[in-house]
Parts: structure tokens; sequence; C-alpha cells
């Protein structure tokens, strides 16, 4: 049973030709619709899937969790969630095999928060890991806590800067910590990644596992090997490069700029870059202004990422493969958040909430876990958590604000069955926080705003400290988030600014400013190299 | 913060690589029908080949073979473009010996280089001289003091030679090798050009870059370092051990320089390592393929770049593999069991058919006789070896079914001399699926059939005592009448220093 589903990822060649000549001819028909349209599987196939999803779990292997965390892997840029381009054929696969959420948001803009909320359950005003200066407070729990409190064994395999188990402390838990490299600017795949994750897995069979893995590849800069850059982009003669510092440039406002440039503000506010050298925004600076092909350009880059980052995935799956671990593992691909390529003016990520930030792909595939269904129902990355404490048997501590989304992965469930779930989705209340505009609140006040949103099912308000503007989105007319309805629809605008006000009155409130931590200056150069700004 | 030059050396090599690869894939299908083989007397030989020798690399340990860590990115794409050998053996469990039979296409018996003091007989004939006869310029860049060209004379004949000091001990990948290699391939543009490379980077220590490292070394607070010499105190002959405990002797129990030795006294006991330790030693050694694999890409890509990759037959193998206690012991020297014998084979090239997987078991001996026959030169003295040629394209034939394929030249030949019976001498000989091993110092004979048991875990002399009997009385025909001695003519009287040379590499004493 568990061979022949390991056996159809090896057999994913055919399987990926299938697909494509479906596309090919899909697109050639039809054009591009709104809706996709999955290629049905054949009788033989869904019937194979169904026996592997009706199965019984077999209890004496030990459980295998793995969370795989793609950094600043927009949701809409893979092929499963509707892109043009062939991105990721093996993801594709995975999702196939699996169930995937079309509506899951992550909840905050960067990479720190977001993940302190995808390992706690909470939002970051919760977890209070909301600026860079911040650790996770001791007595908040952690999924690797609680787990290794069940007697599972834990590891984290990442490469962020931002996930050390000392200073912000949101890996702190873990029982092993594996290879922390910052790689976000490198052109090769973070092998290491995959070869510290699969010779773990392989080392600590007996026991109940949970590994949590996090890619920095896809991040800019949007620097891939030649041989993936060949496959998507094309000619071109501009001067973008998909280096952070242009990214950061292009989005700075030009008030900061000028303000850099006159040495109105001190040298440290102006400085990005790791300290070898330093780049300053100063008189050398000029703002980029982005033509259509230039954003092309941009994408085709981020994309080349992407597909790199798929290989590597599609060769650490096929390592659980060799170790006969892939058909009883349940692994769940996720991101921390998007990237913005200049939807609402700007690009990168750290400060807006908009969809293309927050909208990130999270797929479950495996054990007990339904193959080819999507769910439509708006999910969270504080989900997590509780879905991997119910496969545990672990009691979901009340603190935790995600809610299990087994309802919706099990082989069994039906449509009926589902329902409540998803009425409860619809009807709660979801955040994104920690706007790295709070950084930039402290830095240069008032130049860029801190944003942070509410949404209930397709009603998403957005709100912008003082002196900007708050929205009402209807994400479901206009998933672009490009009219503002708040005039139209005053009533739902209100219910979600009073809810939002609410919580960050009763959570300000009882924040404390104990998990405040100096940065030290090395990290604060490596994380100035990703293109935030620090201030010393 | 910027790339680091490696690693964009890194980018460009595997990238280009590929795009080449995947480019070339029409290309070599149309060429299908033109074969070296088919027409010799008019066919121009490849302006470029090359013979790429990995010292101590296990073919086990790589992607292409299975392996489970990923090893070799670059190998496993070339190879891809490229046919593979399956079953490829070395002739003999270390670097001279083995170097001999690839360059000659001998074996051990034959070729005569049999212990540390014997050098290659200047009556018999080397690949290199055939390729400069057949209108070949020769060349020869080595990092081992066994490659020597005065020494043991195996690399006498390159018309072109260098020495790269041994570097089998550096952590930094040995890119003055390929460096090297790239600009003879230069300077012969307008001749073909036959070059044989030789890297020392894999062999033990197993020391590579930290990035490399970091790639596959996990978590480990045990001892094992693996360095040479905590290898050899690992394998240590218990009766070794018991002399030198017993009788001190400098002579026989030091290994090491003069300068800085290990001195297999009292205070030295044999170590055991466990699981974990092995493991660890094992990612140390696989960082050090990985980092091997990236040289490799570099140079492919800087072929490419100059537009020769495409017209050039590449051949990639290694001299024998290595031991991770598979049988009692680490390193290699003594022993022939597969995890030393077996050896990757790649060939890559115009008229080497892609993608090909070829399970024949072959033996480095055959290279010389390929290499030729590819070349378009007939093989005027015959060799131990087979033409593999008929392989390549994909036909079976008699001859290979029947041969036997031998290991020998064990290490222990050289230290019989000095301790007699206290190192045991393995031999091996091979048909088909069965291959049986002599091991002098239990004098046991030891059957394994390795297509049920490539591990060689289970003996089966006494299950099959007819074919133990057939293939003992053949090995014993072959090995009467046996002297290891070299003639005096042949000798090879080392000098201190390198003596030295050689011990500092873990070989006892």
């Amino acid at each position: 049973m568990l061979r022949s589903q390991t056996h159809r990822i090896r057999s994913s060649a055919a399987v990926w030709l299938i697909a494509m000549l479906g596309l090919f001819a899909f697109s050639a028909i039809g054009g591009c619709h709104e809706k996709r349209t999955e290629v049905p599987p054949s009788a033989t196939e869904s019937a194979e899937i169904d026996k592997i999803a009706d199965a019984p779990p077999p209890r004496e292997e030990p459980e295998l969790v793995i969370l795989i965390s793609v950094d600043t892997l927009r949701a809409d840029h893979l092929g499963l969630y509707g892109h043009h381009r062939f991105t990721s054929p093996s993801i594709d696969l995975f999702g196939q095999e699996g169930t995937v959420f079309e509506d899951a948001s992550s909840v905050a803009p960067w990479t720190l928060p977001a993940h302190a909320s995808m390992l706690t359950g909470r939002y970051p005003l919760s977890h209070r890991v909301v600026d860079v200066d911040r650790k996770l407070p001791d007595e908040i729990p952690t999924l690797s806590r609680l787990l290794g409190d069940a007697g599972w064994t834990t590891a984290a395999a990442v490469n962020s800067t931002w996930l050390l188990k000392k200073n912000h402390e949101v890996t702190r838990d873990f029982d092993h910590f594996l290879f922390v490299q910052d790689v976000a600017d490198e052109r090769l795949p973070t092998i290491a990644i995959t070869e510290q994750a699969l010779a773990w897995v392989r080392n600590h069979g007996d026991s109940d596992l949970f590994i949590f893995m996090h890619y920095y590849d896809v991040h800019s800069d949007y620097t891939s090997t030649p041989s993936y850059e060949n496959l998507m982009v094309s000619d071109y003669a501009g001067e973008v490069d998909g280096t952070t510092w242009q990214l950061n440039i292009a989005s700075m406002p030009d008030i900061y700029i000028e303000k850099c440039q006159e040495k109105v503000f001190a040298k440290d506010k102006c400085k990005f870059g790791a300290s070898e050298p330093p780049q300053y925004v100063d008189s050398s600076v000029r703002k980029i202004e982005f033509q259509d092909d230039d954003l092309k350009h941009l994408e085709e880059l981020y994309d080349a990422g992407i597909r790199q980052l798929d290989s590597e995935l599609r060769r650490f799956f096929e390592g659980l493969e060799s170790q006969d671990r892939l058909g009883s593992a349940r692994i769940i691909l996720t991101s921390d958040h998007g990237e913005e390529f200049s939807e609402h003016g700007s690009f990168y990520h750290f400060v807006t909430t908009y969809q293309e930030i927050l909208h990130v792909p999270l797929i479950f595939r495996g054990r007990g876990i339904a193959a080819q269904r999507r769910i439509e129902a708006p999910v969270s990355i504080v989900d997590i958590v509780p879905t991997i404490l119910g496969w545990a048997n672990i009691p979901v501590p009340p603190s935790i604000e995600g809610i299990d989304l087994d309802p919706f992965l099990s082989p069994s469930s039906t449509e009926a069955s589902t329902r409540s779930t998803e009425e409860t989705m619809m009807k709660r209340f979801q955040y994104a926080e920690a706007s790295g505009g709070i950084q930039w609140e402290r830095t240069a006040k008032g130049l860029v705003p801190a944003f942070s949103s509410i949404r209930q099912g397709n009603y998403k308000w957005i709100d912008r400290s003082e002196g900007w503007e708050p929205a009402l989105y209807d994400l479901a007319s206009d998933p672009g988030e490009k009219n503002d309805i708040s005039q139209l629809k005053p009533g739902i605008a209100k219910l979600l600014a009073d809810t939002l006000a609410g919580r960050r009155a009763a959570l300000d409130s009882q924040g404390s400013e104990e998990n405040i931590i100096e940065v030290d200056p090395d990290e604060a150069d490596r994380l100035r190299a990703l293109g935030y700004i620090i201030d010393d | 913060m910027r790339k680091s030059t490696i690693s964009t050396l890194w980018a460009s090599a595997t990238g280009l690589l590929l795009a080449v690869l995947l480019s070339s894939c029409s290309a070599q299908d149309t060429a299908e029908g033109d074969t070296p083989a088919k027409d010799k007397e008019t066919r121009q030989g490849p302006p470029l080949i090359l013979l790429i020798s990995i010292d101590t690399l296990r073919a086990d340990h790589l992607g292409l073979y299975g392996h489970h860590r990923f090893t070799s990115p670059v190998l496993d794409a070339f190879a891809a473009e490229g046919t593979i050998f399956e079953d490829a053996s070395s002739s003999a469990p270390w670097t001279l010996p083995a170097h001999a039979s690839m360059l000659t296409g001998l074996y051990p018996r034959k070729h005569r280089v049999l212990t540390f003091d014997t050098a290659l007989p200047p009556e018999i004939p080397t690949l290199a001289s055939k390729m400069s006869g057949g209108g070949y310029q020769t060349a020869a860049v080595v990092n081992s003091a066994w490659l020597t060209k005065d020494m043991y004379g195996i690399t006498r004949d390159f018309d072109k030679y260098l020495f790269v000091d041994d570097t089998q001990e550096r952590r930094a990948p040995n890119s003055w090798i390929t460096d090297q290699a790239i600009e003879w391939i230069r300077e012969a543009r307008d001749q073909p050009i036959f070059l044989f490379v030789h890297y020392y980077d894999v062999h033990s220590d197993y020391a590579s870059l930290p990035q490399y490292e970091r790639i596959f070394v996990t978590p480990y607070t045990g001892d094992a370092d693996g360095t040479g010499w905590q290898l050899a105190k690992a394998s240590f002959e218990d009766d070794y051990l018991a002399l030198c405990h017993e009788n001190y002797d400098p002579a026989k129990c030091r290994i090491g320089t003069l300068e800085k030795y290990l001195a297999v006294d009292r205070t030295i006991q044999k170590i055991t390592f466990d699981d974990d330790d092995l493991r660890h030693i094992e990612e140390l050694y696989d960082a050090g393929i990985r980092q091997l694999d990236n040289e490799l890409g570099r140079f492919f890509s800087i072929l490419e770049s100059e537009g020769r990759l495409e017209e050039a037959l590449i051949v990639i193998t290694s001299d024998h593999g290595e031991e991770f206690m598979d049988h009692g012991r680490m390193d290699h020297f003594l022993t022939m069991y597969q995890e030393v014998l077996r050896v990757p084979l790649i060939l890559r090239g115009p008229g080497i058919p892609a993608g090909q997987r070829i399970a024949t078991p072959v033996s480095l001996v055959d290279l010389s006789p390929t290499i030729l026959s590819i070349a378009g030169l007939e093989e005027k003295n015959s060799s131990d070896g087979l033409d593999l040629s008929p392989l390549l394209l994909g036909r079976e034939h008699p001859s290979f079914e029947s041969r036997a394929i031998y290991g020998e030249a064990s290490g222990g030949l050289t230290y019989e001399k000095m301790m007699e019976g206290v190192f045991p001498i393995y031999r091996s000989l091979r048909r088909g699926r069965h291959k049986i091993i002599h091991d002098s110092k239990t004098q046991k004979w030891l059957l394994y059939d390795l297509e049920s048991d490539p591990g060689e875990s289970r003996d089966l002399s006494e299950e099959k005592p007819e074919i133990t009997r057939r293939l003992a009385a053949e090995m014993r025909e072959r090995y009467r009448d046996f002297d290891p001695t070299p003639s005096p003519q042949n000798r090879v009287e080392l000098e201190v220093e390198q003596l030295e040379r050689l011990r500092a590499l873990g070989y006892v004493p």
C-alpha cells in the first residue's frame, strides 16, 4: 500500500507529461479562465488514490511530520495555483496527491513574525514577536515544546538568521538544530537543508519525528543557476537584476531617499547591506522606475528561483521515498509570505498586507490526508499547529488561535461533514500584524505606514498607521484589492475596524517590554543584507 | 553581500554543464550510426581524450550508482549524457598497481608493479606510448607520489608530465590540477591530445572546505576525525600490534614521517568505531566527493566555454574504493572485497550512447584497449583487457561472458617481506556472478554470489564446493611460480624523503 503511494512520485515524469499536455490543450482551446480546471485522473488512477486515502494508517510506523516553509513563495506563482509559467512540476504533483488550500493566508509580511506564528499557532500580537528587536517570550508554548513533552523528537533545518535558536528564540525548543547560513542571495539551491533533513530522518527513524525545514532560495536576490534561468528568462536589455538592493530602492519613499541624500538622516538610518561593503542610500542612489519589461524580467528571475527550488523539493521527496518514509509521512508545504511586484506600488515584502503578501501556498500530503482535494475555505498558517497537535493526540492549549484543519484533510470526510468547519472558517477573524512599518516608524517616522489587516470571509479591512486611509476590500469580486468599498459597506467596515481596534487594545495593554532584545551587530549586518533597515 | 567566488564558479559550472547536456541530446541521436569501432581505418579519433582518475572513489557513494547522499550532481548529469558501467572493477586495492593497470591494460601479475619497490619494467608498453605513436600529444597531471615519472615509471611515456604535490590531506579542492589540464588542452589546439588527470582530493584525510562539510555532516560528538592515522589505528592487525607491543622495532612500528610519526608502541591500542563514528566518517568522505564533483563541474564548464566539451571523449573512473568496516577494516590496501574493487566507470563523448547503463562486468584493464579503439588505433601488443566498444554499441559479446576478472597486488605483498605472515595477502578471481577470494593469513577460500549478495556477507564456499574448487584451482594455477620480488633492474630504492611521503599516507610501515 505504501509502496504504491510512494511509487506515484517516482512515476512523476509521466504524470507531468500528461498534465502538461492537458494544460496545453486547455489553454489552446479555452484560454485562461478564472477557475482552474483539473486534469481528471484516469479511472484506475482515482481508484488507486481512493484506496490509498481510505487505508487506515499503519500503526506500527512511527509518525513523521514534516513542515516545509519556502520563504517568500507567492501562492499564485505556482502551477497548482494557476500560474502561467511552468514553475512547479514537483509541487503540482505533490498537490495532486494531497489536499490543497486555495485560500491560505499568512499573518505578517516578513520572515520572523510569520514563522513565529507558524510555529506557535498564534497571530503576531499574541506571540509578541512583532519587531526586529523582539524575541518569543518564554511563557509562550511552541509546537516543538508541546511535541517534545509528548515524547516526540524534533528538529529544525533552517537557513535564516531570523530563525536562529538564540536571538529571537522562535526555534528555541527544537531538540536538534541543523545548519544555519543565510543563503537568500546565493544562486545555488540550498541542498544542505535537504541533505540535513534526510540524514536526520534516517538517523532518528525509531521515534515520532517532527522536522521543520526552511528554504531561503526563492527570497531575493532572485538568483538561480543558469539552467533554471534559461527556462524562464526571456531576452531583456534593461538594468533590473533582481537584487534586494534594487527592490528596496524601488520601494523607498522618495522623501526618505531625499533626506538620506541631504544627510538629514544620520548615516546609520540610511544603511543597507552587510558591512563588507555596506550599501548606503547616498548620492549614488538613483531611483529606478520599473517599466513593464523590467517587471516581466523581475518576475522571470523570481520564477526561475521557484523552479530551482521545486527541483530541490523533488529531490527531497525522492530521498524520503528511498528511505521508505514518503508514504507514511505527513508533509505540509507552505510559505511565510508572498512578494510584491508593484501591485500596490512597491516591491519585496515587509510593510504591506495585501494579498500578494498574505496569500501563501498551503498543501498537505501523506498519511491520513485526502488526495486530489482542493479546499476553498479561508484558512491561515496559524492553523498548522493545532492540526499537527491533533495528529499527535495532544490537547490544543486554549491560547492557540488557529483551528484544526483535520476535518478538511480526512479522506473519509464528506461535503456535509466539512460544512460546519467551512462556516467556522468563514466567520472567524484572521489578522495580519507586525508590519515592518512599525520599524520604519521608529527609524523614519511618518514615511512608511504600518499595516495591519483583519479579514472575515471575503471581506478584508486594511488599516494603516495614522495619516494613511484605511480601506475595505471584497476579495471575492476584487481579489487584486483595487476598489475600496468602505463607503458602500459601512457596517462591515465598522465591524472589522472595531474588532481590530479591540484586539489591539486588549493585547497592547497586556504586552510587556520584556521580550525586547539587543540585536547584535553581526546579525544586524546580516539582516541589512536582506534589505531590512536596522537602526542601531 | 555578494556571492563568494567559489559559489559563482560553481553556479556557472553546473548551469553551463546542464545546459550543454540538455542541448546535446539531439546531436547524439543523429550521430549514433557513426561509431568509432565501425570504420577505424578511415575515422579520426576524437581530438581530445581525457582520462580522469579520482583516487579512492567508491562507486556506490555516487548518486548515479544509487547513493543516498547527494554527493555528485555534476557527475550524475555528466553520466546521464554518457554510458555508465555499473559493474567495473579495479585490479588492485591501492593506487600504484591499479593505475599501472589503467595505463597499461595489464593486470598486476603481468605489469609486475606489485610492491612499494617495483618500477614498471621498461619493456612493458603503455597506453601513453601507443597514443603518442598514433599521433596524439600525451600529457599527465598527477598528484600522487605513486604516479611520479621517475620513481615508478607509470607515467614515463607521457610527452608532458606534471607532478603536483600530494594534496590528499588538504581541505581545498585541487583546482590547480584542473587549471593545468585546461592550459595544456589550450596549448594543444591544433593537435589531438590524450590527457590523464589524477585527483587525490577524496582520499583520506577526509577533509574538505566547510561549505561542503556543512551539507552532509550532521551533529556529532565523538572523536572520529577522518584522518588517515585514525583509519590505520582502526584497522590494525592484532598480531601486528602484538608484535610491536612485544618487541618495538622502529623500522616496522612507525607510521608517518620522520618528524611526525605514530609510534605503534604499548601506548597504542586498536580503536573501534561505533555506528555514530562510522556515519560521521562517511559524511566527511562524502563531503570530499561533493567538493571534487564541484571541481569537475568547473572543469567541464571551462571545456564547454572553449568549445571543447562536445568533441571530447571523457572517461571517468577511480583506482579503487574505500572500506568503512564493511569487512572489519577501514581505508584500503589489503582486501579484495567489492567496497574496494568496485569503481565508477563513465564514458561520455562523440559516438558514446547517452543514457545507457551496462551491467556486464568489466575491469580497469579494459580501458587501454577501449581508448585505443576509440582513437582509431590498433592494439598491437595484446592487453589483458577487452575493447569495450561492442558493449558501448549495445552488443553483448561472448568474450565478456567467459573471461575472468582479477584483483591482485594486495598491499600484503609489501608487508610480507618485512613481517612474514603478519598481514594477509588477498587475491580475488571473478567469473560472472561468482567471486572467489583467497586470504593468505587464514588460508581460507571465500566464495560470493555478487548477484544475490553484492555486499559479500555470505560465504558460499561450503554450499557450492564445485564452483569453489574450480575457481580455486584456477587461481592456484595463476599464481603457481608467482614471485613478487622485482628484478634487480626494476627495483626502486626509496629515498628517505620518498618513503616519508608514502608513510604520511598511512601505509605501514
